[in-house]
């Protein structure tokens, strides 16, 4: 890769103790109101830390809550959505994400061909996405800035592209521009809801190495959404698992590969297929779906789909608990 | 770029050529021959075939088209048919009226519907909202001489606010402007509230792309969400909404400047009409075509030069 | 091998438009075999799948289906040849199915179509297959469940007995939690009716899993074709490596070091000369900008068109 960013070994894990959380999510429920004017429960008792330089990866199926989770944090909740209860909380003090976009806060998205604005060009969206950040720089710095990110970002001849309209890139290109958006604004905490699912594997591959090296320059922390379970594993230090708007299970990454301890993670593992495996077996498949989010079950939300279900998990909801060295999970009867 | 420019100016010429086919063809089927007509019945058939003649007349249709192209190239769009004059002069004194009519009512219909469109759009079933969609709907299908009508007799007949008939011609800018705010609002009106709708309609829709959403992701403030980004991309299906619309604006003001007793191309090719004048009426059917197919073009490079997209499939174009 | 049991694809070009979208490409289709499909989106893996469907125009080359080529065909014949013998699911196959017409109809016109009789018992043998109840015959698209409806899709397709199955991409969109039971499907009705099928999808650990045979695409050219096993074990072209090495894996010990290709695919309007991947590949020496490689033999069961080819 042509970029000047290069990978480094991950930092080995701290202790709970050595960590001082740089953001924080504390106790947040989120609601959307449907067409009818009923109320659903998207998110419940989520409660998160990140630490400075780290990636906290959040998987599970989709409707599980994991881009709510991320709007949330970015104060980009749809007007539909209610916050119900729950704060952010930033370097100690409880603040309001709204008044940190493009500041503390930055984001990129899943899709990368709606995402640009389509008859503005690069340079100026890469300007005025500086602005909330470096409010008395002048355009001449921020445009610079912008072609030194580029650079980093391994795109070739930066200002050239800057003048480029964003149908004028490949999809790989306009999710480098994305990325260097977001680093431009030395964020505390950059939110990345899904953004190599609409690329092809080689870009994937190519994106997901400028996140691996964006530690070098960024010193906030990173939330990593994602599908993809092996995508999660080789990129992020910590993973969340969401279930039907609960995280079900936290826990470093190789912890939580290796020894998963909520049902639904190791299914969702167990799921994930295995390019040299090629055994006739039957493809493992979790039977059932997501829990009617309107009327959530009183006890467990996966118990539907649990192949460990018994009397207490279908009656009292399990709480989220220490199930290892930093390691908290949702089950009555962790495996 | 250039390819394209070739392409629009030789469409502007075939819709020239169309209409002045049509025109002429017209002209055959009306009852009773122009130039009998003009004489009258007690003419003699020499005279009839002599002023034929001299009409071309006589000629096969395509001629009298190349004909009237090849003069009108020249600045010849024909003899009056009753005075003897050349009818180009005549005609060119009435295309400012028109022109002040229309481009007075494009105007009004922008400067008011866009605002009221973006107003419409921030609060979504507000009073503004409901206002410009009660136009909309109501009165963009009310023909606009009926609105002539009813304004005439409330704010020029009843109030006496505004002068009665006439362009006023021959004085002042300011009385010019007071004689044009009646037609003007009688051909916009209804415009005023479709472009609104349209403006609030694909903001809307623009408010909740993606793009939008990267925006605000980077803490832009919401006036520059709303009018640098959002309004950008909104105003591009608006400006081909133009294209259709000013054409419409164009026939309204024909009608209008009639009730209004204004000296534009209405009222003369109304006269000339009643006079069986058909040199007149020709050139000055002529004249409101062209005007047409050029803001057509003008509206079409404005969307070419809004949207990168197209202007690029239009250099495209240029390079192969 | 008789004629029936073999789709022959020959040196297929199609274009749309400029965009020569495929550029020479030759696969073959066995019934009873798995052959997958992959390669960067924009590749040409629809309008090959679509060409040998007889969707799209063909510019040279033959595709020959039950031993007749569908080149020589006028629409109408190929409209009788093919749905008895080839069929087709798209992406998200449950949005193809028309909202108005009851599953019981929608399954009954081809039947009807082609003059094949006893529509009720073959519908309901069909169904059973699937896992799906027979009373879902009387119900409309919008009435079922999504995982229904993919289903109900699939017995379109299969409502003909054909032999051949073409799936363009049939998983994505779907969640890792209910892949499997749909490819468990897939895979058991190639295996019980002795399908021939061709699976198309951008996911190469499901692609390993279910195929038997692979051809990978690139800019409109196959690359390297193949027993799966053996590209997967040993891939002989540099982008077909560069493809495996991409795929993520949970497994840090199964994990592959990734070779990450420079540049973004090259466009299908203006491919580059020689051999098309040359402007990305790792491997890539001045030869590869000027001649074009043809597909040559790895092994018995291994084709790679590469100067260079990885040993
Ligand atoms: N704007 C919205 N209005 C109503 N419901 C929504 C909206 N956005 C998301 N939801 C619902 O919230 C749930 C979680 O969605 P989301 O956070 O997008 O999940 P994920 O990103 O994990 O797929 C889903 O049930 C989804 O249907
Ligand atoms: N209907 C079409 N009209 C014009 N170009 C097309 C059409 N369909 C596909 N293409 C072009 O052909 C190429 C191959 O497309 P496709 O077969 O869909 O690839 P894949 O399925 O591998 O993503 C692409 O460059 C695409 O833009
Ligand atoms: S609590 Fe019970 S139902 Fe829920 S995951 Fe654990 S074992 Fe399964
Ligand atoms: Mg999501
Ligand atoms: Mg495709």
């Amino acid at each position: 890769m042509s970029s000047s960013l290069k990978s480094r070994d991950p930092e080995p894990a701290k202790t709970d103790a050595q960590r001082s959380a740089l953001i924080e999510v504390r106790d947040l429920s989120v609601s959307f109101v449907d067409k009818h004017g009923e109320r659903f429960s998207v998110l419940r008792n989520i409660d998160l830390s990140l630490q400075p330089k780290a990636i906290m990866g959040v998987v599970g199926e989709s409707g599980s809550g994991k881009s709510t989770l991320a709007n949330a944090m970015m104060g980009l909740l749809p007007k539909n959505a209610v916050k119900e209860k729950g704060d952010i909380i930033l370097k100690g003090k409880v603040v309001d994400p709204i008044a940190l976009r493009g500041r503390a806060l930055a984001m990129v998205f899943q899709d990368p061909m709606n995402a640009l604005h389509p008859v503005m060009t690069i340079g100026t969206q890469m300007v005025d996405a500086q602005r909330a950040r470096f409010p008395n720089h002048l355009i001449r710095e921020l445009r610079k800035r912008a072609a030194e990110m580029l650079t980093k970002v391994g795109i070739a001849d930066p200002e050239k592209r800057l003048s480029c309209y964003p149908h004028e890139l490949s999809g790989g290109m306009r999710q480098r521009v994305m990325i260097a958006m977001a680093l431009l604004v030395e964020p505390d905490l950059l939110v990345a809801d899904e953004p190599t699912t609409a690329l092809d594997a080689t870009i994937e591959a190519q994106i997901a190495e400028l996140f691996r090296a964006s530690r070098d320059t960024l010193d906030g922390a990173t939330l990593f959404v994602s599908h993809s379970l092996g995508l999660v594993s080789e990129l992020c230090d910590e993973v969340v698992v969401l279930y039907a708007g609960a995280i079900v299970e936290r826990a470093d990454v190789a912890e939580l590969f290796n020894a998963p301890r909520h049902p639904y993670t190791r299914a969702l593992i167990a799921c994930e297929p295995r390019s040299d495996d090629q055994s006739d077996e039957a493809m493992v498949s979790i039977p059932g779906g997501l829990p009617d989010l309107s009327s959530l079950p009183a006890g467990c939300v996966f118990a539907s789909r649990c192949l460990h279900a018994s009397q207490i998990c279908r009656q009292i909801a399990p709480p989220l608990v220490t199930a290892g060295q930093n390691h908290l999970a949702a089950c009555w009867h962790p495996q | 770029m250039f390819r394209y420019m070739l392409w629009q100016i030789a469409s502007l010429i075939a819709v020239l050529v169309g209409a002045v086919a049509v025109l002429v063809m017209l002209t055959d089927l009306i009852p009773g021959d122009a130039a009998s007509v003009l004489l009258g019945s007690r003419a003699t058939p020499d005279a009839v075939s002599a002023l034929r003649h001299s009409m071309g007349l006589d000629l096969p249709a395509y001629q009298r088209v190349a004909r009237f192209l090849w003069n009108a190239a020249q600045g010849n769009l024909g003899t009056d048919a009753i005075s003897g004059h050349p009818v180009t002069g005549t005609v060119l004194r009435a295309v400012p009226n028109t022109l002040m009519l229309a481009f007075g009512a494009i105007v009004v219909s922008i400067g008011l519907g866009l605002p009221l469109g973006v107003h419409a759009a921030e609060k979504p079933g507000g009073v503004v909202d409901r206002c410009t969609a009660f136009i909309a709907v109501g009165l963009i299908s009310t023909p606009s001489f009926v609105i002539a009508i009813l304004l005439l007799l409330v704010f020029s007949v009843r109030l006496g606010w505004t002068p009665v008939l006439g362009g006023g011609e021959g004085e002042g800018f300011l009385s010019r402007l007071h004689h044009l705010i009646l037609p003007v609002v009688a051909v916009s009106f209804g415009w005023i509230g479709y472009i609104a709708r349209q403006v609030r309609a694909s903001l809307l829709d623009v408010l909740g792309q993606a793009y939008i959403r990267t925006a605000r992701a980077y803490g832009l403030s919401n006036r520059t969400v709303l009018y640098k980004y959002a309004l950008k991309v909104a105003i591009i299906p608006v400006v081909s909404i133009l294209g259709v619309g000013i054409g419409d604006l164009i026939g309204k003001s024909v009608f209008v400047e009639t009730i209004f007793g204004r000296p534009g191309l209405g009222a003369l090719i109304n006269s000339a009409l009643r006079d069986r004048n058909y040199p007149v009426v020709q050139a000055g059917v002529f004249v409101v075509v062209v005007l047409f197919v050029v803001t057509n073009a003008v509206v079409d490079l404005i969307y070419a030069w809004l949207d990168p997209r197209i202007r690029e499939r239009f250099f495209r174009h240029g390079d192969q | 091998m008789t004629d029936a049991q073999v789709i022959k694809a020959r040196g297929l070009v199609v274009r749309h438009g400029l965009v020569v979208a495929v550029a020479g490409a030759s696969l073959d289709l066995v019934a009873g075999t798995t052959t997958g499909l992959v390669g960067e989106s924009g590749s040409g893996k629809t309008t090959l799948a679509r060409a040998i469907m007889g969707l799209t125009p063909i510019k040279s080359g033959s595709v020959v289906v039950d031993g007749r080529d569908l080149v020589t065909m006028t629409a109408p014949e190929r409209r009788r040849w093919l749905p008895p013998r080839v069929q087709m699911i798209f992406q998200d196959p449950a949005a193809s199915l028309s909202p108005r017409v009851r599953i019981g109809q929608l399954l009954a016109e081809p039947l009807r179509v082609h003059g094949m009789l006893d529509e009720t018992s073959r519908i309901r043998q069909l169904l059973e297959a699937l896992g799906l109840p027979f009373d879902l015959t009387g119900k409309y698209p919008h009435q079922i469940s999504g995982g229904q409806a993919r289903r109900v899709a699939i017995a379109r397709a299969l409502v003909l007995h054909p032999r051949f199955l073409i799936a363009d991409e049939p998983t994505a969109g779907l969640d890792v939690s209910v892949q499997g039971d749909f490819l468990n499907l897939m895979s058991s009705l190639q295996k019980t009716l002795g399908l021939g099928t061709l699976f198309i999808s951008h996911n190469l650990n499901v692609v390993a899993r279910t195929t038997n045979r692979l051809a990978v695409m690139y800019l409109g050219k196959i690359v390297e074709e193949g027993a799966t096993r053996s590209i997967f074990a040993k891939p002989s072209h540099p982008y077909t490596a560069a493809l495996l090495s991409a795929t993520s894996e949970i497994d840090p010990l199964r994990r592959k070091p990734r070779i990450i290709l420079k540049g973004d695919v090259a466009s299908q309007s203006g491919p580059p000369s020689g051999c098309r991947f040359h402007t990305r590949c790792p491997r890539a020496m001045p030869r590869c900008g000027r001649d074009a490689p043809e597909l040559s033999t790895v092994d018995a069961v291994h084709r790679v068109a590469c100067h260079f080819p990885i040993a």
